[in-house]
């Protein structure tokens, strides 16, 4: 592939996919901050890996696929580093004008909040299965390309995710 | 009732990007993508050569200590002149080891009353006998020995 044509794929890809892999990134994390982190890192991955991505599988899926990975990979180093505590930094640039707008634009009901709440206490590959199916509508054979796990411990995960889920909110 | 049709509104927020997102993130992404991979391999390999470099250099120019200023003024003094300071050494060894000797149990302490000190000159006393004759003395017995390492200062075990 020519870097021309690669330029050219790579960017008509970062303006399809960009809405979805934000979504994604932005469930799964809680805030815009990591999301933007996230979203930053799959599409660097996707741009290094692009060679290697053959025509196989949907450049949607394979992309899914590396949003789902980068999330739990950097959910799973947060957790490690939690002990220092980066969120007590306001490092001068990362509070960019996009996030505040972000911040203002979503004005979340009370319903709406407990459900965030509920979703960032599910485990994290149980977080990324109920969020692929419930809000981006991914079907279970595709969510088993994603993941690379069975369907049937797919449902088995959605159903626990529903449980916890449900359990939360009439506690609150 | 279904929980996708419970929160079929929650369903319809997906989480929108900000406006303007894409822009910035093309720019940062842009920045990002040429960086090569990064190992730790070349940085921890320039550390270790410079402390080397300034162990070396250190070792090559440091100030002479004391120690080094002795050895260096030995350099002039000839074998017999060493051998000489090692035997008054070895003279004065023997003399402290001689002067550290206790004092034997039956010669009688200076100080016991009726007793006259012996000339007028500097007091100088010698030990009348040695640890080997003491045990030799027949009139030492166990009881006057162990009497003797309690006042010396032996604790009884």
């Amino acid at each position: 592939m020519q870097e021309k044509e690669k330029e050219a794929l790579f960017a008509g890809w970062m303006k399809e996919y960009t809405p979805r892999v934000y979504a994604v990134a932005r469930r799964m994390a809680g805030n815009h901050h990591d999301a933007d982190d996230i979203v930053q890192n799959v599409f660097v991955k996707v741009w290094r890996n692009m060679e290697q991505f053959r025509n196989e599988s949907k450049p949607a899926t394979w992309i899914y696929r590396i949003s789902v990975n980068e999330s739990l990979n950097y959910l799973n180093r947060k957790k490690r580093f939690s002990w220092l505590r980066f969120s007590d930094f306001n490092v001068a640039g990362t509070t960019g004008a996009a996030e505040v707008a972000d911040e203002q634009k979503v004005d979340y009901s009370q319903l709406e909040a407990v459900f965030e709440k509920a979703i960032q206490t599910l485990p994290e590959k149980q977080k990324a299965v109920f969020v692929l199916r419930f809000y981006e509508d991914k079907s279970y054979e595709e969510m088993e390309e994603i993941f690379g796990t069975s369907v049937g411990a797919l449902k088995a995960s959605y159903h626990h995710a529903v449980k916890k889920i449900e359990k939360f909110i009439d506690g609150n | 009732m279904d929980f996708e049709k419970k929160y079929s509104e929650l369903r319809r927020n997906k989480a929108d990007m900000p406006e303007a997102y894409l822009e910035e993130l093309q720019r940062k992404v842009n920045r990002k993508k040429e960086y090569k991979k990064r190992t730790l391999l070349p940085y921890i390999a320039g550390s270790a050569v410079a402390a080397i470099l300034v162990a070396g250099l250190f070792i090559l120019f440091r100030p002479a200590s004391d120690e080094n200023v002795q050895l260096a003024s030995a350099d002039g003094i000839s074998s017999e002149m060493a051998d000489a300071y090692v035997r008054t050494l070895m003279d004065n060894d023997n003399l402290l080891a001689q002067a550290n000797v206790p004092a034997p149990v039956n010669a009688g302490r200076i100080d016991t009353p009726g007793k006259e000190l012996p000339g007028t000159g500097p007091l100088n006393i010698t030990p009348l006998t040695t640890p080997s004759d003491v045990f030799a003395d027949s009139s030492f017995s166990d009881d006057d020995f162990f009497e003797y390492l309690l006042e010396e200062g032996f604790e009884e075990i």
